[in-house]
């Protein structure tokens, strides 16, 4: 009996060790999985602490019954009475939720990202971020975006609001270089680097971001380079365009020169055959002589110096109208094409409306501008001078050499070119 | 009879001098004028009464006969003009038509055809060749380019690239790149600088350089 009674004990001790346990770990699972949403965890862990308690305490006070040998009530001795094996399978359920609450709060935990994971993160990326309220109050800044406020304003970036006023418009440090302003200002750092900004909202935050442009700047300068050599060349090709005219005004004299070597032989042939007395026909004779020496008379007489403007000064001439220039004339072979062009439209008109005898031509060089001024000596225009197809065909020249028209009508008719002076060409 | 006054326009001294002994030896025209740019065409029309101009296209300083030819048709419709070029350029004939050209010849050295064709224009008639002169584009003859392709020939000859020459048409990048592929395809030509000048060469497209 004294044996029996010992063996109670142990049991009773075991079990009430057992239930201790699950009940303190429950106590320290359930305050540290508190404030996490985990509802069904809470409850089980809550009955788990209640129940294992509950069986701690009635074998508590069983161990104390055996010690002084008192009465127990009714229910004590009922539940002391259930199979041990019932409590066994109780404390497996209990440990069992104890350890599944246990793991999956661990691995919540390492799911879970922490504010300051967040800003470790961002400020591994190699871009700038920085997102603020409306007001400019930042909210995250990573390293990034603050080195480049450091370097590009010369100071911490405190708002984001002023930090993007200036990146857009403002004065930046001395040793910083702006390539851009506006809707993506753009930097070039003192080690070479370009940055890019870039400036968003999104409903009650903005967010500013700082790319590193430097690859795609130096891609867009060899591309931009590449495309001024397209336009040297493409521009290469329309001048050889226009030398090839003279190639072909060649090839036709080559053929005419072959068929007058060819007339001249028909001709030295004929001759030879008169002089023979074969042929009696000396008129003919004498026409493709006089036809082939006037040919070569003017092949010799040829030296092709004429310019456009002396040209135009014989043309005038011919229609009975002085040409008085004064100043230098357009060198540069489109402006003196333009200056020709727009010589005969003055003569034509001031023949035609203003019985005009002499054409004045005035050449001024204001600055960088090339001014030309035409006036003639005729009658003045009665009312105002409407611009004909003439006029209009000159001033879109004009305007494609960047220059511009101007029509005078009162007190006297005269017609003002503008053009920028250009560089002479090599 | 009263000879038939005309105005030459020919910037080549020794074709000027060719035409000049046709005329004179025709026994009806005299040649009034011999000039070597269409732009001082005008001039001499205020006090040289003219009945016929030949006209070259392409003259001195630049200056195209067809434009003059547009303005001179304006001012005195009665002029005869004849345009006489020796350039295949695709378009010659076409805008020739257009601004009412009477007649046109593609140069010769044949007096008898040339004196003809005066007589006919005199006449009343319009004398235009069937069609313009074919020329090889390397493997390609000029008839075989589409009216797309001569369009965008024409401005790559006139040195655009291929963004602006499809703005200019009003057709898409890739619409652009499909026929410079196919003209250089057709002429065997490696490049389009290469297929500019070759065109460019053999007068098929003359760009104006004030267009």
């Amino acid at each position: 009996m004294k044996d029996n009674n010992l063996l109670l004990i142990y049991i009773n001790a075991i079990i009430m060790t057992l239930f201790f346990i699950i009940t303190c770990m429950s106590i320290v699972l359930l305050f540290r999985i508190i404030k996490e949403r985990k509802k069904f965890s809470k409850i089980l862990l809550i009955v788990s602490t209640i129940i294992s308690g509950l069986i701690c305490t009635i074998f508590a006070t069983e161990a104390r019954t055996l010690k002084f040998s008192r009465e127990l009530p009714d229910i004590i001795e009922k539940l002391l009475n259930i199979p041990v094996f019932v409590y066994i399978i109780i404390f497996v359920i209990f440990i069992s939720i104890i350890v599944f609450t246990y793991i999956n709060y661990n691995l919540d935990k390492k799911r879970k990202l922490s504010n300051a994971s967040i800003k470790e993160s961002l400020d591994k990326l190699p871009t700038g971020l920085c997102f603020a309220r409306i007001n400019g109050r930042v909210i995250l800044s990573n390293n990034k975006m603050n080195y480049l406020s450091h370097n590009i304003i010369g100071m911490d970036l405190q708002n984001a609001m002023n930090f993007w006023n200036i990146l857009s418009s403002g004065e930046v440090t001395e040793d910083i270089e702006r390539l851009e302003y506006g809707e993506n200002p753009s930097f070039k750092l003192n080690n070479g680097k370009i940055w890019t900004f870039s400036y968003t909202k999104l409903n009650d935050i903005i967010q500013i971001v700082a790319s590193d442009t430097t690859e795609l700047s130096e891609i867009n300068s060899e591309l931009k380079l590449r495309k001024e050599e397209l336009l040297v060349l493409n521009d290469r090709l329309f001048k050889y365009g226009e030398s090839v005219d003279e190639l072909t005004r060649t090839k036709e004299r080559i053929e005419i020169k072959v068929n007058i070597h060819r007339e001249l032989g028909q001709a030295i042939l004929a001759t030879k055959s008169y002089l023979a007395n074969k042929s009696n026909d000396s008129q003919s004779i004498i026409n493709i002589w006089k036809k082939n020496i006037a040919m070569l008379k003017r092949q010799t007489e040829y030296v092709g110096n004429e310019t456009p403007v002396s040209e135009f000064l014989k043309a005038a001439e011919n229609a009975g109208v002085e040409v008085k220039i004064t100043g230098n004339i357009p060198t540069d072979i489109d402006q003196n094409r333009l200056f020709v062009r727009a010589a005969v439209e003055c003569l034509i008109n001031s023949i035609r409306h203003a019985n005009a005898t002499t054409l004045y031509i005035t050449v001024k060089e204001i600055e960088n501008e090339i001014v030309i001024i035409y006036e003639n000596d005729g009658e003045k225009p009665k009312q105002k001078i409407i611009e004909g197809g003439g006029i209009s065909s000159l001033r879109y020249e004009t305007e494609k050499l960047c220059g511009k028209i101007e029509i005078v009508s009162n007190p006297s008719y005269s017609l003002m070119i503008y053009l920028p002076k250009r560089k002479e060409k090599n | 009879m009263e000879k038939y006054k005309v105005l030459l326009v020919e910037d080549d001294p020794l074709a000027s001098q060719l035409i000049e002994i046709f005329i004179n030896n025709s026994g009806r025209y005299t040649l009034e004028k011999s000039i070597n740019s269409a732009s001082m065409v005008g001039v001499y029309l205020i006090k040289n009464k003219i009945d016929l101009i030949l006209m070259d296209v392409c003259t001195a300083f630049n200056a195209n006969g067809l434009d003059a030819v547009e303005k001179i048709k304006k001012d005195y419709p009665e002029i005869k003009i004849i345009i006489i070029t020796s350039q295949p350029e695709h378009s010659y004939l076409s805008r020739a038509k257009k601004v009412n050209v009477d007649s046109f010849w593609y140069k010769t050295v044949i007096a008898e055809e040339f004196i003809t064709l005066l007589d006919k224009t005199m006449a009343g008639e319009h004398i235009y060749p069937d069609m313009t002169p074919t020329v090889m584009i390397g493997n390609a003859q000029s008839i075989d380019f589409t009216t797309r392709e001569l369009e965008v020939l024409r401005l790559i000859v006139a040195g655009e690239r291929d963004l602006e020459i499809a703005e200019h048409l009003g057709i898409s990048l890739r619409t652009v790149k499909n026929h410079v592929q196919n003209l250089k395809d057709k002429t065997g030509m490696r490049n389009r600088t290469e297929l500019a000048v070759r065109v460019r060469d053999a007068g098929f497209v003359i760009i104006d350089p004030k267009k």
